[in-house]
């Protein structure tokens, strides 16, 4: 009953920072541009503005376009409590990393159907992109998770985590590339793909407004807390205390995004195509992290 | 008693054929599509008998009466039905499809009145049903070579029912080409040699005894003959790369008879592989390691094959070609762990051989559900062309979600069914750290594939504004409303309560699984079903259906969306219909051009192999016809001159 408790603090915590964090990352943002740039809890004003205005409806819209953005903040709060996160606590159960894949992924295809639903085409078009850089991804994430489950020869979280111990050249490896791939799937700039503002008016988001806006924008705030948590404790060890564990998570959760800002400001964005040619150029790669951790090398 | 009712559905089955088959408007339908429910209830309640009291129900029927003695080497007098475990699952999955397809069948087939003959369809459809029923059941080798073939004619003839048009009938030649003349005999060639190996005794029993010995005494022999069987029946099954009839024949058939060409008629030769790894032979490494392999090709090929369709059923069909790697994939990887051995791999094995029968029914339910569907659509519009249809979740509310349902199934999303099956797949193979794993891996990745295209075949149906005028559709007829809401359905309660199927595989794990009860290695919870491996989890995981509906629907009441209407923003321009849209060929363009190489490989073996082969065929049946016709009359004229002969002489 006490683990829980912990992952209900874990989430009520996230549910908190997420938007904290992406107010900082737009200081941080702003500062990088010779900016003074919003206060940091401005992602917190605009959410509760949009929770409190009504949505408007596109006269073409069909069902799954309202209940989306629901189950995507749905898949994202339950991904959260696999993990391990504030506090040392996750649910945790055989083959719970597969869970995880399968949430992050189906987060992206309710999306997509949300969007298209709205019956726009700038819409239909994000919604394209999102599912093109999805399905490589998975099959990158699928590449990584086939490495950690060679290495640590488990599919449990719990047995998993942390990676690092055995300082093998698969281990870092690995840990890397889905730094990058983190970083793809967060929709940071040069992967800035399906909701490219210029390009196609905010993508997957241009028919959402209000309170179905505000849900969705606040589940994609809670994916890059998610994935950055997913780092994170690939590396943070196991058995340190609670308190210092916890400083030790807030910290790195800042430090990693003030490292991707700082990445991402340096950035224009890539074309579909480019994007998806660089997903791929990883894909060798990780075949041979895996051959390698098959030796333990 | 319970025994006679196995012959019920037979009894019923024939006479609605003979009954429908005189009529040539709406009772010719009428007739075969009320027998074919009735009969499939049955189904349904026998194999549920059989697979939840733990009885086997077996029954000889006598074709001429014993008296009269006829000789012949064998014993083809009798025949033996008998539903034992095995057979009783993949009669189920037979009586929920053929439910679901003859209801809709009542409304759906009669569109084609005034202008096809329906008591055709319908003597043909309960043929099929019937034909397929027996396959399952029939427990003789002889008799299962005669309705296996039976099963392909009548199919054959429902593939080229609307035979005005050239496609249906080039694609029902070419199924008939692959299928009979090319798997069959080679399936029957091996039998045959079986049947006379094992000193003319054709009981599934007997033969299976003499396998046994035969395995150890010759197994080159024994191997040969696996092979030969083994891709006779991955023809039917539409295994790379002898897939490439099913992506033309089961679009062309009408929509509810694809549900039961791709729901339940390519499970039969699965059906016979399980027998025949499980019943007849031992499982072996060499031929796991094969089956997988073959498997992993064909799911990848299979849905990559179906990101680039624009028909909503060739797509379904090259789905179909996907799943059925699945399948095979969780089958290979059960022989192969099995034969391996050691505590970890028979939990592996265990998981796998479940998860194959699992994604068996699975794949039955939603696969006929979407194509049941695509029929609907058809039923309204006449269409089949994604890229001009579209917008219809406003006309057609139970229709839209029963497919989304059914999307979502097969893209494996939790809570419904094709989740649970799908991660028993994963969970049986990428811990296994032998190939297997790379291939769990890929299984992985073209799940997400398999999203990526039911997310086009959903949107373009339902979801994007269409590109013609598309007004004033009602939803369809009750009867197909009801056959489509009774598959969602159970595509959610599979998924909620994976311990209903999976008592089912447990019962026939028993049976024929070597290390007993799979039960004994799986631990099933609502929703999903977990290896027990290392650590058991004694508190059961939070369940991922009640949490995902929980969590949004407690969203959804703290922010409800006020909704007000509004125009679809086009930067400042009036929307304008049926022109602002994405057409399906437009769909995933970039992912189709980082696989590029694939595609031109595939076209280049298409044209090497393919194109040359059916031309090469085509001009030698036409030969092989004319010899066959003189031959014919020749065998005649002898017959009648020696019948005039005999006559003359008494």
């Amino acid at each position: 009953m006490e683990k829980e408790i912990m992952v209900i603090i874990n989430i009520l915590a996230l549910l908190l920072i997420a938007p904290i964090m992406d107010g900082i990352e737009r200081k941080i943002k702003a500062w990088l541009q010779c900016r003074r740039g919003p206060p940091i809890l401005q992602t917190w004003y605009d959410l509760v503005k949009l929770f409190r205005r009504p949505s408007i409806v596109t006269e073409e819209y069909s069902l799954p376009y309202i209940v989306s953005p629901y189950i995507v903040f749905a898949n994202m709060v339950f991904a959260l409590t696999l993990l391990p996160s504030l506090t040392r606590a996750s649910l945790s159960f055989y083959g719970d990393i597969i869970v995880l894949i399968y949430l992050i992924a189906s987060s992206s295809i309710f999306i997509a159907i949300g969007s298209i639903s709205s019956g726009s085409v700038f819409a239909t078009i994000g919604a394209n992109r999102e599912i093109s850089i999805a399905t490589l991804s998975k099959l990158l994430i699928a590449l990584v998770l086939a490495t950690f489950a060679t290495l640590k020869r488990s599919l449990t979280l719990e047995n998993l985590l942390p990676i690092l111990p055995p300082y093998t050249v698969s281990a870092i490896m690995s840990i890397i590339l889905l730094a990058v791939l983190a970083y793809i799937e967060s929709y940071k700039l040069p992967f800035d793909i399906p909701e490219a503002e210029p390009e196609i008016i905010d993508g997957i988001l241009v028919e959402y407004s209000g309170k179905s806006l505000g849900v969705l924008k606040y589940s994609m705030y809670l994916k890059r807390v998610l994935l950055f948590t997913i780092l994170i404790d690939l590396v943070l060890p196991k058995n340190i205390p609670g308190i210092i564990s916890s400083l030790a998570y807030t910290a790195s959760l800042l430090s990693i995004a003030v490292i991707y800002v700082s990445i991402e400001t340096y950035f224009g964005r890539l074309r579909i195509d480019q994007a998806l040619k660089f997903m791929k150029a990883l894909i060798p790669v990780l075949l041979v992290v895996i051959i390698i951790a098959y030796f333990h090398i | 008693m319970e025994n006679h009712i196995l012959l019920a559905p037979i009894v019923l089955l024939f006479f609605g054929a003979i009954s429908s088959s005189a009529f040539r408007g709406k009772l010719g339908n009428y007739f075969s599509s009320f027998f074919s429910t009735i009969s499939s209830l049955i189904i349904c309640y026998l194999s549920l008998n059989v697979l939840f009291l733990n009885k086997i129900l077996e029954v000889h029927l006598e074709i001429i009466p014993e008296r009269i003695k006829v000789p012949l080497p064998i014993n083809l007098n009798v025949i033996v039905i008998r539903m034992d475990f095995l057979s009783a699952f993949f009669s189920l999955i037979l009586g929920i499809v053929g439910f679901a397809a003859s209801i809709y069948g009542l409304s759906y087939i009669n569109r084609f009145l005034h202008k096809h003959h329906l008591g055709f369809y319908g003597l043909n459809y309960a043929s099929f049903l019937c034909s397929m029923y027996l396959v399952f059941t029939v427990h003789d080798i002889f008799w299962f070579i005669i309705f296996w073939e039976l099963m392909t004619v009548t199919s054959q003839f429902l593939v080229s029912y609307e035979k005005e048009k050239v496609i249906a009938r080039k694609a029902a030649f070419k199924y008939f080409c692959m299928t009979k003349a090319g798997s069959e005999a080679i399936i029957v060639s091996a039998l045959i040699i079986l049947i006379i190996l094992s000193g003319m005794r054709t009981s599934f029993d007997s033969i299976a005894t003499y396998t046994r010995t035969l395995i150890i005494e010759n197994p080159i022999l024994a191997n040969i003959l696996i092979a030969i069987l083994f891709t006779g029946f991955s023809v039917k099954a539409s295994l790379v790369p002898f897939h490439t009839w099913l992506p033309d024949a089961h679009p062309e058939a009408p929509s509810n008879v694809s549900a039961l060409l791709s729901g339940v008629m390519i499970k039969t030769p699965v059906y016979m592989l399980f027998r025949l790894f499980y019943f007849f032979f031992e499982p072996s490494v060499l031929w796991g390691y094969i089956i997988a392999t073959i498997g992993t090709i064909t799911l990848f090929i299979g849905s990559m094959y179906a990101i680039l369709q624009n028909d909503s059923k060739r797509l379904l069909a090259f789905s179909s070609v996907g799943q059925m790697g699945y399948i095979i994939l969780a089958l290979g990887a059960s022989i192969a762990f099995c034969s391996i051995g050691g505590e970890e791999y028979v939990i592996l094995a265990s998981a796998a051989f479940a998860a194959s029968l699992y994604h068996a029914l699975n794949h039955a339910i939603f696969k006929s559900l979407l194509f049941l569907t695509a029929g609907s659509v058809i039923y309204r519009t006449g269409l089949r062309n994604l890229n001009i249809l579209g917008g219809l979740a406003k006309y057609m509310p139970l229709t839209s979600i029963s497919a989304l349902i059914a999307s979502l199934s097969v893209a494996g999303i939790p809570p419904f069914n094709g989740f649970v099956s799908k991660w028993l797949i994963y969970s049986s193979t990428i811990p296994s750290f032998t190939i297997l794993t790379i291939y769990g891996i890929i299984a992985l990745f073209i799940s997400a594939v398999t999203a990526a295209y039911f997310i086009k075949y959903f949107t373009t149906l339902f979801a994007k504004p269409s590109s013609i005028k598309i007004e004033n559709l009602k939803d369809v007829p009750l009867p197909m409303t009801v056959s489509q809401i009774l598959l969602a359905l159970m595509c959610i309660i599979l998924g909620i309560y994976p311990i209903l199927p999976l008592n089912m595989v447990s019962s026939i794990s028993r049976a024929i699984f070597p290390f007993g009860d799979i039960l004994s290695y799986i631990q099933v919870f609502p929703s999903i079903a977990l290896l027990k491996v290392g650590m058991v989890s004694v508190n059961s995981p939070l369940l991922i259906a009640v949490a995902l509906i929980m969590i949004s629907s407690v969203t959804m009441a703290i922010l409800p969306p006020k909704l007000s209407m509004f125009e679809v923003w086009s930067c400042g321009i009036p929307f304008r219909k049926y022109i602002m849209n994405m057409p399906a060929s437009s769909y995933f363009r970039p992912l189709e051009y980082s696989f590029k190489e694939l595609y031109t490989t595939g076209k280049f073996l298409h044209r090497i192999f393919i194109k040359e082969f059916i031309k090469e065929y085509l001009s030698s049946a036409k030969i092989l016809a004319k010899i066959t016709e003189n031959y014919v009359i020749m065998i005649t004229m002898f017959t009648l001159i020696i019948m005039l002969i005999l006559m003359w002489l008494t």
